[in-house]
């Protein structure tokens, strides 16, 4: 589908009234063309206003919605999406043609992907649109090294892009199966939890919002907590901008 | 509730979402759960299914606060838009399209449904009423079709006898026209069109 085509569509697309097809042209359209986004927005914006001022009257929401609300909110961190890193050595790299490595990517990130849209409500950590090896392959990603002050073995390294983070190859100490890594971050001067990492981490993918100054994992009761309650096992200062 | 959440902003209110405190999200439903639960209602008429879009929204809201980004508008424009797009989804899953069918066609055998009369039962507020109100029919039909019947472009051109182009044409030239007439009755600020 060509821009203008695509143009013609952003009304109806505002309106929730495009075809599941069509829908999907635009969506993949959106990233690429700001012009497109900035009149998306505007008729977003009349969208809601007319679902600000036309909706039923009394606009009062019953009490009891509220009560089922919070009865269903779980009050764990979620889990960060596992996530296992493609295997790029220098010897494969050196050995294999280069088509071949990309297409190995394409396959990982295809996977990835499924497993993403399977686990939608793990996934808050994942801005969409982003993959490892889009990352990886960035020559302006920047890496991070988590490492501890006592036990040099222990450590994990986390390469970041405008935002988006994948940690990979952790060496953590064992830990017992009542018990989880987790991954904090310091934002503003408060500690935030990223997401529970499990007891035998191979990686994640994470967010990492402008405002995180440091990050640390450290091992907390199964199914992670909202504070950290046990000393950092392993840290690394965030680079500015990341 | 802590006592700085009542004069939160949306981004510091999604980012105490995003701490699991509990009661920034009990802020957010106080201040939007009603224009939630009233679109609900309006787009799906059943209390009970108002009631679980409304349950939906929030508890996303929960479990992805980083949906919502402060820089591309209100919480209450993310949160509408989002009922929105589970209303329709419920309107359009067969059950429920079917139930819409028959209560439409009741209404028609009745004479009682006419969309000349219907525009006038959901027009309720001030100048968003104006505005939609002084559209040229040709593009206010088809917008009120599209958003409060949930109706695709096409289910919108078919009813309306129009061609699919001309529907999909004149629902983006009519938001268009909404959106200039707001922004000079002072309302809008994000996004501009070109």
């Amino acid at each position: 589908m060509t821009h203008n085509e695509i143009e013609e569509l952003l009304g109806v697309y505002a309106l929730d009234a495009l075809d599941e097809e069509e829908r999907r042209e635009v969506d993949e359209h959106l990233p690429t063309c700001p012009r497109c986004r900035a009149e998306l927005a505007a008729h977003r914006e009349v969208a809601a206003m007319m679902g600000n001022a036309l909706g039923e009257s009394p606009a009062v929401a019953p009490d009891e919605i509220w009560d089922r609300i919070s009865s269903s909110l779980l009050d764990e961190p979620p889990a960060l999406v596992p996530f296992r890193r493609p295997g790029l050595t220098r010897r494969l790299a050196l050995v294999v043609p280069l088509g071949a490595v990309a297409a190995a990517l394409v396959l990982v990130v295809a996977l990835l992907a499924a497993k993403v849209g399977n686990l939608d409500s793990q996934v808050s950590s994942l801005r969409s649109g982003t993959s490892f090896s889009s990352v990886y392959l960035n020559p302006k990603h920047k890496t991070v090294e988590l490492a501890s002050a006592t036990h040099p073995g222990w450590r994990a390294t986390v390469i970041l892009l405008n935002g988006n983070g994948y940690l990979i190859n952790p060496s953590m100490p064992a830990i017992s199966r009542a018990e989880t890594f987790q991954l904090w971050a310091l934002s503003r001067g408060k500690v935030v939890s990223l997401g529970v990492l499990g007891a035998h981490p191979n990686g994640a993918a994470i967010r990492v919002e402008p405002t995180m100054t440091l990050l640390m994992i450290n091992a907390e009761p199964l199914g992670g907590t909202p504070q950290p309650t046990t000393p950092v096992l392993v840290q690394a200062d965030l680079p500015v901008g990341a | 509730m802590r006592p700085e959440l009542s004069n939160a902003s949306d981004a510091s209110l999604a980012l105490a979402i995003a701490r699991y405190r509990e009661d920034a999200l009990a802020e957010a439903y106080r201040r939007h759960a009603g224009v939630v639960f009233g679109l609900a209602r309006r787009l799906l008429r059943e209390k009970a299914a108002a009631e679980e879009v409304v349950q939906e929204v929030f508890v996303r809201l929960w479990n992805a606060p980083d949906r919502y980004d402060p820089e591309r508008g209100s919480l209450r424009s993310y949160l509408l838009a989002q009922a929105h797009g589970r209303a329709v989804d419920q309107m359009r899953a067969e059950s429920s399209r079917r139930r819409r069918e028959e209560r439409e066609a009741r209404e028609t055998a009745h004479g009682g449904y006419d969309l000349e009369l219907e525009v006038g039962d959901i027009i309720v507020a001030g100048q968003v009423r104006e505005v939609l109100g002084a559209l040229p029919d040709a593009e206010r039909r088809p917008i009120e079709l599209a958003y409060f019947r949930g109706h695709t472009y096409r289910e919108v051109a078919t009813i309306l006898g129009e061609p699919e182009g001309t529907v999909k044409s004149r629902i983006r030239s009519g938001l268009k026209r909404m959106h200039g007439q707001l922004a000079v009755a002072g309302l809008g600020t994000k996004g501009q069109q070109p």
